[in-house]
C-alpha cells in the first residue's frame, strides 16, 4: 500500500520535473537572467554571484542562462526525434501488419536488417553521410530507432485485427482507416507510451552525447552536452565547468527513465522488475 | 493415544501469503499429530492449501513473501521434539533430506534441467548419507532398479526432460526413501503415474509404512487414501474441517462440504471398484 | 544440433548480404565523386571532363549498379577497402588494423570488470533482495543508466588523474593509461548486466527445482551457486554475447575523451574529414562484428542448454 502510494508519488515527481524543464525551456527567453551568449571576456570562470548564479564559462558567459536555453535543443529535439521515430514507426508497422504479403515481407526484412545493427554505428554512418549538423542527428536517430517501433507495431496489429470487434467493424463495412484509428491505437497506446518514454531517456542521452563529439549542436549554440565538450578543454584549470550540465542531464534523463519504470509496472504488476 | 510413539505434532499452522498490500490466508490454523508406523491422509479439493501446509512445514517456503506461525513439533530418538518452524538453518538441514523427506506435486519442474539425473541423485546422497564415494553411483542405480525403472545405467546419464513424469515421480519417491527418513510426506505421489504402476508404487510405500515410516499422504483419490491412511483429515479452503478415519468421515461426514466430496468420490470409486471386479481387468 | 547450427550459420548470410549493401549504398550516395578523388590521388595537376569520363571507364563507374555492387563486394571479400581519403598513401585496411588493438584492450578490459564486478553483485542482489545492498546496487544502477559516459569519464578524469594523479590523463602508451577509460566503459554497461543477473537469478529461485533441491537437503550456498546460478548465467549468455559488439562500439566517446587511437577515434576523425572509405570501412567491421558475435553466442546457449541440445 505504501509501496504503491511511494510509486504514484515518484512519478508525479517525475513528470513534474519534466514538466518544470519543459515550461523553462519554452520560456527561456524570459527566465534566463543573462544573454546566453553574451561574452565578458573579464568576467571568466567566475563563481556563484547574484548575477551569474552558476557562474561564468571560459568566455565569461552566464552558466545558468546557458543551461535554460540548452533545454531547448537537449529536449526539445529529443521529443521531436521521438515523434518522428513513433510516426515512422507506427506507418511502417501498420502498412505491414495490416496490409500482410508482400509490403509486410518488404518492410519486415529491411527491419531485420536494421536491427542487426549496432544502433550508434548506424548512427555515426547516417552523420557521416548527410553532414555534420544537428538536423541530420535526428535523421539519424529517427532513422535507427524507428525499426523497434514497426516491428513491436506490426505484431499488435495482426493480433487485434483477428480479434472479433475488428472483424465484426470490417464486416459491417467500415472502412480500414477508421478500423485502425477507432480500435488499434488504443490498444497500442499505453504500451507505446512506456517505450517511448524509456527512448526519450535515452535519446537524449545519445544527442547530446554526438554534440559532445562536435557532431550534433555546434560551438556558440548552448547544449549540455556541447557545453560539457568545452568544459573538457579546461578539466585541468577549472573543473568546476562540468558539473551544471552533468547534473542536469543526469536529472532529465534519470526522469524519463523513472516515469518509464514507473508506467510499466502500473501496467504490469509482476513480482520480479527491474 | 501415547505420545512416545510420536513423530511430529502440528499446532495452529497459519500460512499467511503476504502480496504487496493484501495478506491472504493459505492455511488456517491447522493442527494434527502423526505417529510412529501410522499415515495420515490429507484429502480436499485444488486449491485447498494442502501442499502450503506441507511446505511450511518442511520450511521451504521463502519468509520474505511466507509468513508462518504456529508450531511443528518433530519426535526424533529420544531426544526432546525440535520446533519445525523455529528450527535453526544448520540443524533444518540435519532433519530435510534424513529424517523428513518429501515428494513434491509436479516432478516435471522438480529437478535442475542442466544436469543429468545422475549428479543430482549423487549429490543428494552424497548430502545426506555417509555412503561411501565410491558406492554412490550403485546405490543411485540401486534406487532406480527399486523403483522398477529398466535400464537404470542409462536413465542416470539422461536430463530431467529426456524422461517422462512418472519416471521422475518414482525417482523422487526413491530419493525419499533411500536415507530411512523418521517421516515422509508425500504429496500426490501417484498423479504422473499409470495405474498398474501406481499400484506397484502404493505397495512400496505401503512397506515403508509397516517398517515404522511415519507418513503425511496428500491426495484427492479417495481410494488411494482407503488403502494408505489410517487417520484422515479434510480440507477445504484453508481450514481442516474434520479428521477422524475414513470410515467414520464417510459415516458421519460433518458438513456439507464433507459431505459433497464423500459422495460424489464414492460413486466414483463404486465405479472404479465394479469396474475392477470385471473379470480380465484385474491387474 | 548440426542441424540447427547450420541453418543459423545459412540465416546470418542475407544478413551480412545486407549490411553489405547498406554500406554500398552508403558509399554511393556520398557527396563526391570517385574518379575525381582517384585522380587527386594520383597527383593529375590538371583535372578535364574527358580524363573523367576516362578514370571513371577504368573504374568500371559507368557499369550498372548491380555490377558494380558485386565488384565491390569483390573486393570487399578480399579486405581491400581501397585508400583513405585524407591520406592517400595508406590503405583503410592499415588505418583500421593499426587502430583494432587499442580498442580491442580497451574492450576486453572493460568486459573483464564489467563479468567480474556485474555476476558477483547481481547474485548477491538477488540472494539478499531488497536489503541495504540491493537498495544501494539499485539505486547505483538507476543513477548509471541515466549518467552519459562522457561525463563519467571526465569526472573520473578529474578525480583520479588530476586531483589524485593516479593514472595519466590522457593517451595509449601504457596500460595505465587504458584503466581510466576501462572502468568509464564499464560504469555504463555494468548497470545492463546486473539488471540481466540480478532478474535472472529471481526469476529461477521461484522455480520449483529450487524448492525440491531443498527438500532433497542441499546446502544454501551450494543451490544458489551450483542450480540457480548456473541456470541464470545460462539465459543471459546470448545477452552479454549480444553486447560485446555494443560494447566496442560504445568505447567511441571514451576513447575521444581520452584520447585513445583506436577505432572509434578513427571513426570520429574520419567523420570531420570526410574520409568516407575509413568510414564505410569501420561501419561494415561494426556490422559483421555484431552479427557474427550474435552467431556464436547463439550456438554456445545452444550448446550449454541440454534441452536444446539433444533436440532434432
Ligand atoms: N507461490 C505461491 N504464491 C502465492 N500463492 C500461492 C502460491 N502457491 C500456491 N498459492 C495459493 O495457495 C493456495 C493453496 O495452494 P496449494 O498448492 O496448497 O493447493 P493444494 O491443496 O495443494 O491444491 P492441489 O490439489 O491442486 O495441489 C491456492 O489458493 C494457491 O492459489
Ligand atoms: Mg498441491
Amino acid at each position: 500500500m505504501i509501496k504503491q502510494f511511494f510509486q504514484s508519488r515518484l512519478s508525479i515527481a517525475c513528470l513534474v520535473i519534466i514538466l518544470l524543464f519543459t515550461l523553462a525551456g519554452i520560456f527561456a527567453p524570459y527566465i534566463a537572467p543573462n544573454d546566453p551568449y553574451e561574452t565578458d571576456l573579464m568576467n571568466k570562470f567566475s563563481s556563484y554571484t547574484r548575477e551569474h548564479p552558476l557562474g561564468t564559462d571560459q568566455l565569461g558567459r552566464c552558466v545558468l542562462s546557458r543551461l535554460i536555453h540548452g533545454i531547448r535543443p537537449t529536449l526539445f529535439l529529443s521529443l521531436l526525434a521521438m515523434a518522428g521515430t513513433i510516426t515512422l514507426g507506427l506507418v511502417m508497422g501498420i502498412l505491414a501488419g495490416y496490409f500482410r504479403g508482400w509490403v509486410d515481407e518488404v518492410i519486415m526484412r529491411v527491419v531485420d536488417v536494421m536491427l542487426s545493427f549496432p544502433s550508434q554505428i548506424m548512427i555515426l554512418a547516417v552523420v557521416a553521410l548527410l553532414g555534420i549538423d544537428i538536423r541530420n542527428v535526428i535523421l539519424a536517430n529517427i532513422f535507427v530507432k524507428w525499426a523497434w517501433y514497426a516491428r513491436m507495431i506490426r505484431t499488435t496489429v495482426i493480433q487485434y485485427t483477428g480479434k472479433n470487434f475488428v472483424l465484426f467493424s470490417k464486416s459491417i463495412g467500415s472502412g480500414s482507416p477508421y478500423i485502425l484509428t477507432r480500435h488499434l491505437l488504443p490498444c497500442i497506446a499505453s504500451e507505446l507510451v512506456v517505450l517511448a518514454t524509456l527512448d526519450t531517456g535515452w535519446t537524449i542521452l545519445n544527442i547530446s552525447t554526438l554534440s559532445f563529439l562536435g557532431l550534433g549542436v555546434q560551438a556558440p549554440t548552448p547544449e549540455w552536452g556541447a557545453m560539457l565538450n568545452e568544459a573538457k578543454n579546461v578539466v585541468t584549470s577549472n573543473p568546476g565547468q562540468m558539473v551544471a550540465p552533468g547534473v542536469a542531464i543526469v536529472i532529465l534523463i534519470a526522469a524519463f527513465n523513472m516515469l518509464g519504470d514507473c508506467m510499466r509496472d502500473a501496467m504490469d504488476p509482476r513480482e520480479v522488475r527491474n | 493415544m501415547t505420545s512416545d510413539n510420536r513423530v511430529l505434532q502440528v499446532e495452529n499452522l497459519t500460512v499467511r501469503y503476504k502480496n504487496r498490500k493484501r495478506i491472504t490466508t493459505l492455511v488456517d490454523d491447522l493442527s494434527f499429530h502423526v505417529d510412529r508406523g501410522e499415515c495420515l491422509g490429507i484429502l480436499g479439493e485444488s486449491g485447498s492449501g494442502k501442499s502450503m501446509s506441507s511446505k511450511a512445514i518442511m520450511g521451504i517456503l521463502p519468509p520474505r513473501q511466507f509468513d508462518v506461525t504456529g508450531s511443528a513439533r518433530f519426535h526424533t530418538g529420544s531426544e526432546e521434539p525440535t520446533d519445525l518452524l523455529r528450527i535453526k538453518k544448520e540443524e533444518r538441514r540435519a532433519v530435510r533430506g534424513r529424517k523428513i523427506t518429501m515428494i513434491l506435486q509436479n516432478p516435471m519442474a522438480c529437478f535442475d534441467p542442466l544436469f543429468p539425473m545422475g549428479t543430482q541423485m549423487a549429490e543428494t546422497v552424497r548430502e545426506n548419507t555417509e555412503t561411501p564415494v565410491k558406492e554412490i553411483r550403485g546405490l543411485c542405480q540401486q534406487v532406480l532398479k527399486d523403483m522398477q525403472i529398466r535400464s537404470p545405467e542409462e536413465v542416470l546419464l539422461k536430463y530431467p526432460h529426456q524422461l517422462s513424469g512418472g519416471m521422475l515421480q518414482r525417482i523422487m519417491i526413491g530419493l525419499a526413501l533411500v536415507t530411512k527418513p523418521d517421516l515422509i510426506i508425500a504429496d500426490e505421489p501417484t498423479t504422473a503415474i499409470d495405474s498398474i504402476t501406481q499400484f506397484e508404487i502404493i505397495g512400496e510405500l505401503l512397506k515403508i509404512k509397516e517398517q515404522g515410516t511415519a507418513m503425511i499422504f496428500i491426495s484427492h483419490d479417495l481410494g488411494v487414501v482407503n488403502r494408505m491412511a489410517n487417520r484422515v483429515i479434510v480440507m477445504h479452503r484453508a481450514k481442516s474441517l474434520q479428521q477422524g478415519t475414513l470410515a467414520e468421515i464417510i459415516q458421519n461426514p460433518g458438513d456439507e462440504y464433507t459431505r459433497q466430496l464423500v459422495n460424489s468420490r464414492l460413486t466414483l470409486v463404486d465405479q472404479f471398484n465394479s469396474f475392477l471386479r470385471e473379470p480380465g481387468v484385474s491387474a | 544440433m548440426k542441424y540447427y547450427i547450420i541453418k543459423r550459420v545459412m540465416a546470418t548470410f542475407p544478413l551480412l548480404l545486407g549490411i553489405s549493401f547498406l554500406c554500398f549504398i552508403f558509399i554511393n550516395l556520398i557527396p563526391s565523386d570517385p574518379a575525381e578523388v582517384a585522380l587527386r590521388l594520383s597527383q593529375v595537376p590538371i583535372v578535364t571532363d574527358e580524363l573523367l569520363a576516362q578514370v571513371r571507364a577504368d573504374m568500371g563507374l559507368d557499369k550498372p549498379f548491380l555490377m558494380r555492387y558485386l565488384h565491390w563486394l569483390g573486393d570487399t571479400v578480399r579486405l581491400d577497402f581501397g585508400h583513405s581519403y585524407t591520406n592517400p598513401s595508406r590503405t583503410v585496411l592499415g588505418e583500421l588494423a593499426r587502430s583494432l588493438p587499442n580498442t580491442l584492450i580497451l574492450a576486453s578490459l572493460s568486459l573483464v570488470l564489467v563479468i567480474a564486478l556485474s555476476i558477483p553483485i547481481g547474485f548477491l542482489s538477488a540472494v539478499y533482495k531488497d536489503s541495504l545492498f540491493d537498495r544501494i546496487m539499485r539505486g547505483f544502477v538507476f543513477m548509471t543508466t541515466a549518467m552519459p559516459s562522457y561525463w563519467i569519464g571526465l569526472i573520473f578524469m578529474w578525480f583520479f588523474a588530476i586531483k589524485l594523479r593516479l593514472f595519466p590523463i590522457s593517451g595509449n602508451t601504457s596500460l595505465s593509461h587504458f584503466l581510466l577509460p576501462a572502468f568509464t566503459v564499464a560504469l555504463s554497461y555494468i548497470s545492463i548486466y546486473i539488471r540481466l543477473i540480478r532478474n535472472n537469478m529471481l526469476l529461477n529461485m521461484g522455480q520449483d527445482y529450487v524448492l525440491y533441491a531443498q527438500v532433497r537437503g542441499l546446502k544454501d550456498g551450494m543451490i544458489l551457486t551450483r542450480h540457480v546460478l548456473k541456470n541464470s548465467l545460462q539465459s543471459c549468455i546470448t545477452a552479454i554475447g549480444m553486447s560485446i559488439p555494443q560494447l566496442i562500439s560504445g568505447t567511441i566517446v571514451v576513447e575521444n575523451l581520452f584520447a585513445i587511437n583506436g577505432l572509434g577515434r578513427l571513426c570520429i576523425a574520419s567523420i570531420f574529414n570526410r574520409d568516407y572509405p575509413v568510414i564505410q570501412a569501420y561501419v561494415l567491421f561494426m556490422g559483421v562484428l555484431f552479427i557474427l558475435f550474435n552467431l556464436v553466442f547463439d550456438i554456445i546457449q545452444m550448446a550449454a542448454d541440454p534441452r536444446l541440445r539433444k533436440e532434432s
